[in-house]
């Protein structure tokens, strides 16, 4: 059974992703709030995996959102309509564990958030095209080889495709993606001086075990309580506001 | 040589009230260079001495005259003719050697006409040619010390004095037009940003019309059936539309991203599912290399319909060093492009048509592997 979490202003998303997990044994969702805020308000205990919308209407920071949650013990799936390559690669440089459109349907989504659990990082060609034309200053440099696997990836081909291209052997190929993965984690990653690092422990630790109304405590039978769920998913027949993916 | 281009850019453009600034500026500087010429004529004939001989006299008449028709014909186009600028060296070069044989008031005025053709070949000339030009004017006046006018030495420290002026009024001159360029240039480019968001506003209101904004009414109406398969498909299709014109940079009626979301997006009506990547493209791309590119995807992913058994296929769009390149790629059953003959489609669709603009393409594949075709301009 895999705990999940979902960040994400778009009500519809949420009741669609509540309907749609009712038919998968596997996963459960336990909580889905608008924003990170209310969801460390709540607690991030039993959760596993949170997909986190990029882009919220709170205009939070992503990457800060990223990092705010993946200190909590989860694992972060950072999921959008369309973005910019510069915001995915700050998500992912912040600790996302991997990277998806919102255009995918159901079946994928719910093999990503196995995959994820399972401590496997997402890597989906639109993450490497981010990686491919990221354009903030401090992103990282790649040699020669490794900028053209990374772009043959980016297109889509399957990594043995990518190594043909490349001309070198899919298992060199697969340790370049590893080595790349690697450089654009540490990248760009803010490095905070120990007073920063302090306060924001602090102000997290406030914001987590802050004494808020009792029943943000108190445990819930239903998988999504009503302190939690957005107003008014609760009330219709999720089932009338579709699921969050497209036909296959 | 800027003064050549900003000349074509306006007789280009049938309005060119959008360059009326530069050429105020440039007619500016033409009254300058009026003025210091008028002052150097006046001169002459204001002093006691003034026209020693008859040739004399008509030099200084044809120098009137001409002066008057150079800085007519300036104002009037807002920038300086090259071939008249260069004949007006020709003309200085030979004031110039006349006024050897003039005494000193005839050597003065062949000074003052040498300076004010410096400043016009500097300011009018490009750098190399104004650097000919100078030097002649300069070995006219060199000739000076050797031949001196009523066989009275002129000092060698008079004639380094004489050429430093004439250096440096090229100068100026090439700097004042440096400066009077790049300032009608940021006028015009602001004006031009100006435009722009307005055109762009519109086009994509256009396009959110036709898709969303129909769906989206036809959906609000009630009288469809959310989750009929039709109607998911047309969302599906809008969505795949709009996602790749909202990575795409600026939206123009025959621009790159706009065609391929309308491809990506009726491949999605087909029933291939198309993941649509795109980074920003340059907007001013050629619209027939566009054209050549969206045919060339076209026949790729139908290819990919057709042949590739396989339901996902992934386009990209994205400059890469300096070259605008598309993929479009699936992880289907592939083939071997060795032992394939080319289909017409490959060899006539995609390669020719590539080759045609002054692109070029590539298609990759391999049994099992899948197919890349990459398309690149240019090439």
């Amino acid at each position: 059974m895999i705990g999940l979490a979902a960040v994400d202003d778009d009500r519809m998303l949420l009741c669609g992703l509540a309907a749609w997990l009712a038919g998968s044994p596997d996963l459960r969702l336990i909580a889905a709030t608008d924003t990170v805020d209310r969801l460390l308000q709540r607690g991030t205990g039993g959760i596993q995996v949170v997909l986190l919308d990029l882009l919220l209407a709170d205009r939070s920071d992503p990457a800060d959102n990223v990092r705010r949650l993946a200190a909590t013990g989860p694992r972060v799936l950072v999921v959008s309509v369309v973005a910019d390559p510069g915001q995915i690669m700050a998500a992912y440089a912040a600790g996302a564990a991997g990277y998806l459109t919102k255009d995918r349907d159901l079946d994928e989504l719910a093999s990503a958030v196995r995959d994820v659990a399972a401590g496997r990082d997402l890597y989906p060609p639109e993450l490497a095209f981010a990686m491919a034309h990221d354009r903030r200053p401090d992103r990282p440099q790649l040699s020669a080889q490794e900028r053209r696997l990374l772009l043959a990836y980016a297109a889509g081909m399957t990594l043995d495709a990518a190594a043909r291209r490349t001309g070198i052997r899919p298992a060199t190929a697969k340790h370049y993606l590893e080595r790349i993965k690697q450089k654009y984690r540490t990248a760009g990653r803010p490095t905070y001086t120990k007073l920063d690092l302090a306060t924001r422990v602090r102000e997290d630790g406030l914001l987590r075990y802050a004494p808020g109304p009792p029943n943000h405590h108190a445990p819930s039978e239903s998988p999504l309580s009503r302190a939690q769920t957005p107003e008014g998913c609760a009330g219709h027949d999720p089932a009338a506001l579709g699921s969050i993916g497209q036909p296959g | 040589m800027s003064a050549l281009t900003l000349d074509r850019q306006q007789r280009r453009s049938p309005g060119a009230n959008r360059d009326r600034d530069g050429v105020l500026a440039m007619r500016l500087a033409v009254a300058a260079v009026g003025l210091y010429r008028g002052i150097n004529l006046t001169g002459v004939l204001a002093r006691g001495e003034g026209i020693t001989t008859g040739s004399m006299a008509v030099a200084v008449a044809v120098v009137a005259v001409w002066d008057c028709l150079l800085v007519w014909d300036t104002w009037r186009r807002g920038t300086f003719r090259r071939g008249l600028v260069a004949f007006d060296v020709v003309v200085a070069v030979a004031v110039g050697l006349l006024g050897l044989g003039w005494g000193v008031p005839g050597m003065r005025f062949s000074y003052g006409v040498l300076q004010g053709t410096a400043i016009v070949a500097g300011y009018a000339l490009p750098a190399g040619t104004a650097a000919i030009a100078v030097s002649a004017l300069v070995g006219v006046n060199a000739l000076g010390v050797l031949v001196p006018p009523e066989s009275k030495p002129v000092a060698v420290p008079e004639f380094v004095a004489y050429a430093l002026t004439l250096v440096a009024l090229a100068l100026a001159g090439a700097v004042a037009h440096r400066l009077l360029h790049v300032a009608a240039g940021a006028v015009r480019r602001r004006r031009a940003d100006a435009a722009e968001p307005a055109r762009d506003q519109l086009e994509q209101r256009r396009v959110l019309h036709d898709t969303a904004l129909a769906t989206l009414t036809a959906i609000a109406n009630g009288v469809h059936d959310v989750d009929a398969a039709e109607v998911r498909a047309r969302c599906a299709r809008d969505a795949a539309y709009l996602r790749m014109i909202m990575q795409g940079g600026p939206v123009g009626p025959d621009g790159l991203p706009a065609t391929l979301a309308t491809l990506a997006a009726d491949a999605v009506a087909v029933g291939l599912r198309v993941s649509a990547m795109c980074d920003a493209l340059p907007s001013d791309l050629d619209p027939a290399v566009a054209s050549a590119m969206a045919m060339a995807v076209r026949e790729a992913l139908n290819n990919v319909h057709r042949h590739a058994h396989t339901t996902q296929a992934w386009l990209s769009a994205a400059e890469e060093n300096g070259r605008v390149v598309v993929r479009v790629v699936d992880r289907g059953t592939g083939f071997a492009p060795a032992r394939t003959a080319a289909g017409s489609g490959i060899r006539d669709s995609i390669c020719a048509r590539m080759r045609e603009v002054g692109g070029g393409a590539l298609v990759e594949s391999a049994p099992g592997e899948g197919t890349c075709v990459e398309l690149r301009w240019p090439k």
